[in-house]
């Protein structure tokens, strides 16, 4: 990467040179021409490559032509692509190393060639990701070969944290890594084992008088750990370089698992699939399929401690659902198992009802809404219903559902006029709204959704107008409510031309309203994120059939913590 | 090389079967020694599987114990069941001196047998590091650089993939844990790791349609393997600054339409990939079609291609995959070749099995029959699914088009050591013979499948062998038409010298033991005149056990692939 900048002024500024890449069209007088800059520096970057992909129409053809150019740029960072015909145009550049700094490049989203717009020019600036260079090491202070090592960035989904990959290497003979193509950010370091590839000393260690249990490699994260609270962040900035990093490789003990599948309906000799899945919150290895023996008896080995879900089902059914019949259950494993019974339960038909208040309540369509039954437990590769409408008076209903974790939604699509918002989500008179809960045949009772016409609105504007904003700009507002603080109840509205916004269809309630330049929920979600931009915010209570109006400074996107 | 080793374990799965009553517990031991110091190697991984089946019953289950060496090299299993074995050593930073791709052997332990002396030799890799650069000398990341070496795939020499790597963010790559032997590298383009996925496209317009673009460069920028500079590792060294230059070569489109009978006038979608047919380690290029039903594919290199058009049948009481191809040779730009979808049909006929006991019923259900592409790298997509009622008649649904082998065995423990007795399609003898199914369904298909095969039970002479052990042994039938019919099936000889070779059709056998193993070399009839005379006479007949006293047959050089 540092070379090139002394090869960019020596070369010779030759044209780019560039060609369809799809299609035998004539070609236009359109042109687009561009720069790609280096973020920190300002220098040109040559050798970066160039997409330019659009839809042409083509008389007397419905469906448009799709074309597609190719090129890179030239020593002083420029690149052209000519003989466009009109339509619209995205532009896909790309430079092994960097990534596109968003906030600093116009024309991201593409382009539109008209018989008026034959030109398009735009400037790109590519930001360097980061260089992490370490060692990984085995159990013995060894080099550790073909270990994975992976940069994960905190996030959060459905409330809970997850990781995100930022940046990956494979470890050498030397147990060395050079990754580089971290992204810049706080990020902790998984080493993994990779049992399929990786021979750091015995994967499997007998115990004294033989048997099959022993102890295997885990996960580790830098620089020792086996939980990210153990893990040290590292620092990761754009063109930056952390060195000497050191991850010393864990082994762990492995257990086995036996139990039984009991299936009342099943006849002699039926066999099971069993599957075990981890339930790690860092880099899951996937799940473990077996079959049972004919007794329905079943055997994992060597499986390492943790939380895994334990389910069974019939082989292969016609149909996903119907004539299925599954059984699961939460392993703790820091022990060997015997014993473990899974009985399994057949489908079942869930329905429910859909009722909206408020003083337009007669307006409402109930077809425009909606209910999503999603399922969230791990471990099935049996998928849930998922969405049905409900009918006009407001019943609705699912057939052939397995027991299982499910989230239940509700959610209207747009009508004219009204803007209605959920008031309750109640299973047998449980709040269910933004909870992952066990539904069953033995567990299911009256589900019903209330909406209520009575909804409040924030309107706002943004101090200094759209000067400080960008193409993703955007206003979201979020309740102080404790039990409404997940991702699925905030609410967003897009800035008009003149930097104004306006958020509808709100429950009435305090709100925190932002205005955000970049946007991702994933660390939005983050408590400790959530927690420290609170004061940035401004507060606005949010009345019924009213508009709250307010005026809002953009909130700097905040940094992910990994430790707060 | 791990194709290799898988099969070993498979066919090892079949030895299983000795039956011994439980007892006196037995030990394995030995050391672990590097090749290059003579001395032992430490914390070298040793794993032993296999099973003392007595003690465990009819569920013949597999076991796995692994365990450490210590400061000398030492490793000793003890509590060990009477049975089969079989060891496999590993040490990072080391590659086993068998050039058979792993270091293993088969143990046969008696009860209460105290098995010692066993020595595995490893070696210290060899490394290969250099630099990817573009055709101006700048480095060049994300680039995967593989490794080739000479290996045999049906009787033919191929330079095939072994080792890899990519190249970082300085344009260097580091590939280890190579054997010492001959190799070439090559660059590839487009086929970029991680997270650069997308080609590295450069290209170029220079008259009508004729581009330039960076291409499968092999060391030090040749377009071809055959001008590849062949590259000598030797244990324990590192072989620095080999550097490919990656080269722009000119690359063509291929363009056309895929018709489908069955459409009914819906849109089209189609994947179309390219594959080389002359060179199948290359790899391909790929488009889809629009929704009328033309493609374009681009950045073809010259070369013989296979066209095949698949998609997934959208219709719900499909849910298959079809296909059409067309073969054709690129020298230039190719416009208009038509490509049309062949539905697939349906083949049938029956099974009958021949039990080795009069009055042995075995389920034809348990019989698995497979159709697989006779040519080496032919693409028909998944292979058909052949459904065996209990009558014995069988079908497959929705076959495509293509030339066929078909191979059938019985798929309960036992059963393993099934043979092919008679195939006959349309009232002809077909046995050792493939099925031109490329206009439609041939048959109806006979299968007689016989339970009652011989057994060679075989012994080596282990007087000249050392004690690293003696390899594999194999029978190859002396009839040349079975030996396409019967896969040669290498079985390791035990550290006392003896090996089993069961499931052999009647008839007569070569049998070898040699002492290294390289499948598909065998088959290279010119390979094979030079072993050929080695080979011991046994006869088999059914139902039957043949014992065979042989003498270790070096592997021939040529046959390393080298």
């Amino acid at each position: 990467m540092r070379s090139r900048q002394v090869v960019w002024a020596v070369l010779a500024c030759a044209a780019a040179v560039q060609a369809p890449l799809y299609g035998q069209v004539e070609p236009g007088v359109g042109r687009v021409e561009g720069r790609v800059t280096h973020s920190l520096t300002g220098m040109p970057i040559s050798k970066v490559q160039v997409r330019v992909t659009g839809d042409v129409p083509r008389p007397g053809r419905v469906e448009p032509d799709r074309v597609s150019y190719a090129t890179e740029t030239d020593s002083a960072g420029r690149f052209e692509v000519t003989g466009l015909r009109e339509g619209q145009y995205g532009i896909q550049i790309e430079k092994p190393g960097f990534q596109m700094d968003r906030k600093k490049t116009s024309g991201i989203g593409g382009f539109r060639l008209t018989p008026q717009v034959t030109e398009v020019k735009s400037t790109y600036e590519l930001s360097p990701l980061g260089l992490i260079t370490g060692r990984v090491l085995d159990a013995n202070g060894e080099p550790a070969e073909n270990v994975q090592v992976m940069a994960l960035r905190k996030r959060y989904h459905w409330g809970r944290r997850q990781w995100a990959g930022s940046g990956s290497a494979v470890t050498d003979d030397r147990g060395e890594f050079r990754m580089w193509d971290a992204q810049p950010g706080q990020v902790i370091l998984a080493a993994n084992p990779r049992p399929w590839l990786s021979n750091i000393g015995p994967r499997i260690e007998l115990r004294a008088g033989g048997g099959d249990t022993g102890s295997r490699y885990e996960i580790t994260l830098y620089p020792s750990a086996l939980e990210p609270e153990g893990a040290e962040a590292v620092e990761v900035t754009a063109g930056g370089h952390v060195q000497d990093v050191v991850i010393r490789m864990r082994k762990e003990p492995t257990f086995s698992l036996k139990g039984k599948v009991v299936d009342k309906r099943a006849g002699e000799g039926q066999r099971f699939v069993v599957g075990l899945r981890e339930r790690r919150e860092i880099l899951e290895w996937g799940s473990e399929q077996i079959q049972t023996e004919e007794d329905g008896s079943f055997e994992f080995k060597h499986k390492l401690r943790g939380r895994y879900v334990l389910s069974a089902r019939l082989p292969d059914t016609p149909e996903p659902r119907k004539g299925q019949r599954v059984g699961f259950v939460d392993i703790d494993l820091t022990k060997d198992i015997e014993n473990v019974v899974l009985e399994l339960k057949p489908a079942f038909g869930v329905r429910g009802t859909v009722e909206v208040r408020g003083a337009d309540a007669s307006k409402v369509d109930l077809t425009k809404f909606s209910v999503w039954l999603e399922q969230a437990t791990e471990g099935f590769s049996i998928l849930a219903p998922g969405l049905v409408t409900v009918n006009a008076d407001g019943s609705w209903s699912f057939d052939d559902v397995l027991p299982g974790h499910y989230r239940l939604r509700c959610f209207a699509n747009w009508m004219r006029g009204v803007n209605p918002h959920q008031v309750s989500g109640k299973v047998n008179g449980q709040e269910w709204q933004g909870r992952e809960n066990l539904l069953t045949e033995e567990t299911l009772g009256p589900i019903e959704f209330v909406f209520s016409t009575d909804s409040a609105t924030i309107g706002g504007t943004v101090e200094g107008g759209r000067a400080g904003l960008n193409e993703r700009s955007m206003a979201i507002a979020i309740s102080t409510d404790e039990a409404q603080r997940r991702a699925e109840f905030w609410r967003q509205g897009s800035m008009d031309e003149k930097g104004a916004f306006k958020i509808d269809g709100l429950k009435p309630g305090e709100y925190l309203v932002f205005v955000f330049n970049d946007f991702d929920y994933g660390v939005l979600e983050d408590p400790d994120v959530l927690k420290r931009i609170t004061p940035k915010a401004v507060r606005v209570k949010a009345v019924a059939n009213e508009e709250a109006r307010v005026q809002v400074k953009v909130t700097d996107w905040p940094e992910t913590r990994i430790h707060p | 090389m791990r194709a290799s080793m898988l099969s070993i374990l498979i066919t090892l799965g079949m030895v299983l079967a000795f039956g011994q009553d439980t007892g006196k517990l037995g030990s394995i031991e030995g050391r672990v020694v590097n090749t290059a110091t003579g001395e032992g190697i430490r914390r070298a991984e040793v794993v032993m599987r296999g099973s003392g089946v007595a003690a465990r019953g009819a569920r013949s289950e597999q076991m796995t114990r692994a365990a450490s060496t210590d400061a000398e090299g030492k490793f000793k299993f003890e509590g060990v069941e009477a049975g089969n074995y079989f060891l496999m050593v590993q040490k990072q930073g080391f590659v086993p001196e068998r050039r058979t791709g792993y270091a293993g052997r088969s143990i046969r332990v008696t009860q209460g047998q105290e098995v010692s002396g066993l020595e595995y030799k490893l070696q210290p890799h060899a490394v290969i590091t250099g630099r990817v650069v573009d055709d101006e000398g700048e480095p060049v990341q994300g680039i995967a650089v593989n490794v080739l070496q000479r290996r045999f795939m049906n009787g033919k020499r191929r330079w095939m993939q072994s080792n890899g790597g990519s190249t970082n963010d300085l344009g260097e790559f580091r590939i280890f844990n190579l054997p010492p032997g001959k190799v070439i590298l090559s660059a590839m383009p487009g086929r970029r790791a991680m997270a650069f996925a997308g080609p590295l496209v450069a290209t170029q317009v220079s008259g009508a349609g004729a581009e330039q673009q960076y291409v499968q460069t092999y060391y030090p920028n040749a377009f071809d393997s055959e001008q590849a500079t062949v590259i000598e590792t030797k244990a324990g060294q590192t072989v620095s600054n080999v550097d490919i230059q990656l080269r722009r070569g000119t690359v063509f489109r291929i363009s056309g339409r895929v018709t489908d009978p069955d459409s009914q006038g819906g849109p089209m979608r189609f994947g179309v990939s390219a594959m080389r047919s002359d060179d199948m380690m290359r790899g391909g290029e790929g488009a889809s079609t629009k929704p009328d039903g033309t493609f374009e594919i681009r950045g073809v290199r010259p070369g013989s291609y296979t066209l095949t058009a698949t998609t997934y049948d959208q219709r719900p009481a499909a849910g298959q995959r079809r296909l059409g191809m067309v073969k054709l040779d690129v020298s230039g730009d190719v416009e208009g070749v038509a490509i049309e979808i062949k539905n697939g049909f349906k083949v049938s006929g029956t099974l009958t099995i021949q039990s080795a006991n009069v009055g042995d019923k075995v389920d034809p259900k348990s019989a698995n029959i497979m159709f697989a592409p006779a040519e080496q790298g032919m693409f028909f997509g998944p292979p058909p699914r052949v459904t065996v009622a209990a009558d014995g008649t069988w079908s497959a649904e929705n076959v495509v088009p293509g030339v066929y082998r078909l191979n059938a065995i019985l798929r309960s423990a036992d059963g393993g050591f099934s043979y092919v007795a008679a195939l006959n399609v349309g009232g002809e003898d077909y046995l050792g013979r493939d099925l031109d199914m490329t206009q439609g369904p041939v048959g109806p298909i006979r299968v007689l499948l016989s339970t009652n095969s011989g057994t060679i039970n075989g012994t080596l002479d282990t007087s000249e062998v050392s004690s690293e052990g003696a390899g594999f042994a194999v029978a190859i039938p002396a009839e040349l038409r079975f030996r396409l019919v019967d896969q040669m099936r290498a079985m390791p000889v035990a550290q006392d010298g003896s090996f089993s070779i069961r499931g052999l059709r009647p008839g007569e056998y070569l049998v070898f033991a040699f002492d290294q193993y390289q499948s598909g070399a065998l088959e290279d009839p010119e390979i094979f005149k030079q072993v050929d005379q080695k080979g011991v006479r046994v006869k088999v007949a059914a139902g039957q056990t043949s014992t065979a006293q042989v003498k270790l047959t070096p592997w021939p050089e040529e046959a390393m692939g080298q």
